[in-house]
């Protein structure tokens, strides 16, 4: 649905994005991964249009993000990162006047404020009387009242308690299973291993992975312990895939890379004490391919 | 449009209803002091020094005498409505566009199918309307003032006075909204447009007591504002309101500009 060709954005001395390839699939939740001043955040205003790309082009189902951004935004719900947004406004107005923008009738807005436990008359008063969560939950109601057809979500749960983020995933889920695409970028990478099917990282403006979650996990190194009754200990040294091996007393300390059948296999002909096989999850991924890239 | 226009008018009634209100009671409190004075201000102005006289006049064209006359060119210029009236122009103007970009307002506003264009013309539209009801205020007042006096004017001169008044502002107003769509904080707006006003006022001024500069006057938008000229001719100074709604529409079409191809 969006595709960033060869998108770069030059803030001065500064290059936000690098040559930036990238394709949101219709109908996934694609999570995007970075730590502060990576660009996610630039990435997605020039997704949203509002702001043009030093060289490349992010288009929408072939239309120009920059050029034809008011009729792109027709299919578009966006939460932006953070909510200070007109404070002496009352929050129903804010939704209406939103509302009036995107042309739409917000079908969704009642189901929303229940199920994100909004009080109704906290509507009634200004936003500036609102919590930080309430501010984002308004900002999540304005995004998703019309049922977008794309959801772009820049850190959708900030301020939100563990009870209302795990609403939220289920809303997107939902949102997904009746047809929209989803692109979420995250600090928090339990939030994004929860919900999303792939994954993008950007560091210092260009994309160093991106792919499928399960398969980036896969393709990491797994720290295994095998503990051994007495200190005659097998050559583990040998195993294929197997990276970096210490011995500690009766314990063996290895890393294998790829699958560990082939350790399986060894250790079935040996006395084996304990064995704890450390799964790698997505913080694995995220430090291996940023401790790589510091290197 | 009509949404962002509508929208914006609900965020600056309220400014603009105490604005007006300020404006009505110091319209009212020199109207009346003025009166109270009577005859006595010709005299008072005859006992000042030459020099001193000498910048009244250029500030209000005229020596401000006692009567209607003095009074009308008097309130006018009189620099609690030109400050009062500026500040309301140029605030407005500010945060059309930098303040939503500091706040990050904007965000919600432009992720919507809205153009840029449609959005800062709304803005534009709001700041119009706002001004336009401080002007149609301060005509209320001038009229309801002209009890102290006695006088039942039919002359026009109000009308073509407060037109003059709000061309000026609105000029000042579209300063602000350029400044405003290229800028990311409304202080800085409020900066330089305060700075391009002030070095307005000075060019006016110097060009209005100094002989061998004062064609250097045209440069300065208060050189099309002249309200002692209306009083005293009776007739709307057509051209200074041509020069006024010219460069008005200029600068708002360049802020249009600008805010279209910015990165927000």
């Amino acid at each position: 649905m969006f595709k960033f060709t060869q998108v770069t954005k030059q803030f001065s001395a500064t290059k936000a994005l690098d040559q930036v390839n990238l394709i949101l699939n219709e109908g996934e939740i694609l999570g995007f991964l970075g730590p502060n001043g990576a660009g996610k955040t630039t990435a997605i205003r020039v997704m949203t249009g509002f702001i043009k790309p030093t060289s490349g082009e992010v288009s929408f189902l072939g239309k120009d993000a920059w050029v034809d951004r008011a009729e792109i935004a027709r299919h578009i719900g966006f939460v932006p990162d953070s909510m200070n947004t007109y404070q002496s406004n009352l929050g129903s107005d804010l939704l209406d006047y939103w509302s009036d923008l995107q042309g739409v009738d917000p079908v969704y807005r009642e189901e929303l404020l229940d199920r994100l436990d909004f009080p109704r008359d906290a509507l009634l008063r200004p936003v500036r009387t609102y919590s930080q969560g309430m501010a984002k939950k308004l900002s999540i109601v304005q995004a998703l009242q019309h049922s977008p057809r794309v959801i772009i979500l820049d850190e959708p749960t900030t301020s939100l308690d563990p009870l209302v983020q795990q609403t939220l995933f289920g809303i997107l889920k939902e949102f997904k299973s009746k047809g929209s695409t989803i692109f979420m970028s995250s600090h928090n990478l339990n939030d994004v291993q929860r919900i999303c099917d792939r994954i993008a990282m950007i560091n210092n403006g260009a994309i160093i992975a991106e792919g499928n979650i399960a398969d980036m996990i896969d393709k990491l190194e797994r720290n295994i312990e095998v503990k051994f009754p007495t200190s005659k200990i097998p050559d583990l040294s040998m195993i294929e895939g197997v990276t970096n091996i210490n011995l500690d007393q009766n314990i063996v300390h290895l890393r294998i890379k790829g699958p560990i059948k082939h350790l399986l296999q060894v250790l079935q002909s040996e006395t084996v004490e304990d064995l704890v096989i450390e799964r790698p999850n997505l913080d694995s991924v995220f430090l291996s391919y940023y401790q790589t890239e510091e290197k | 449009m009509v949404y962002v226009l509508l929208f914006s008018l609900r965020v600056v009634w309220r400014p603009t209803f105490f604005v007006s209100l300020i404006i009505l009671l110091f319209l009212l409190l020199i109207s009346f002091v003025w009166n109270s004075l009577g005859d006595t201000v010709a005299t008072m102005v005859e006992l000042l020094p030459n020099d001193f006289q000498n910048v009244l006049e250029s500030q209000f064209g005229f020596m401000p005498t006692a009567g209607i006359e003095g009074w009308l060119a008097s309130v006018s210029r009189h620099p609690i409505f030109i400050v009062v009236f500026t500040a309301y122009s140029i605030s407005v103007g500010a945060s059309a566009i930098a303040k939503e970009i500091e706040t990050g307002d904007i965000l919600f506003s432009l992720s919507k199918p809205i153009s840029r264009i449609s959005f800062i013309s709304g803005k534009i539209l709001a700041s119009i309307i706002g001004i336009f009801i401080l002007q149609l205020v301060f005509l209320v007042g001038l009229l309801a003032s002209l009890s102290f006096f006695g006088v039942n004017d039919n002359s026009g001169v109000f009308i073509y006075l407060v037109i003059n008044s709000f061309l000026l502002f609105i000029l000042i107003n579209s300063i602000a909204v350029c400044f405003s769509s290229f800028g990311n904080e409304s202080s800085w707006v409020l900066g330089r447009t305060v700075m391009v006003v002030l070095l307005m006022y000075f060019i006016d001024f110097i060009c209005n007591i100094w002989e061998q500069v004062t064609d250097l006057g045209v440069i300065s938008f208060f050189h099309y504002y002249q309200p002692s000229d209306i009083v005293l001719d009776q007739t709307p100074p057509w051209q200074d309101f041509g020069v006024l709604i010219v460069s008005s529409i200029s600068i708002y079409i360049l802020a249009g500009v600008l805010f279209r191809k910015r990165d927000i």
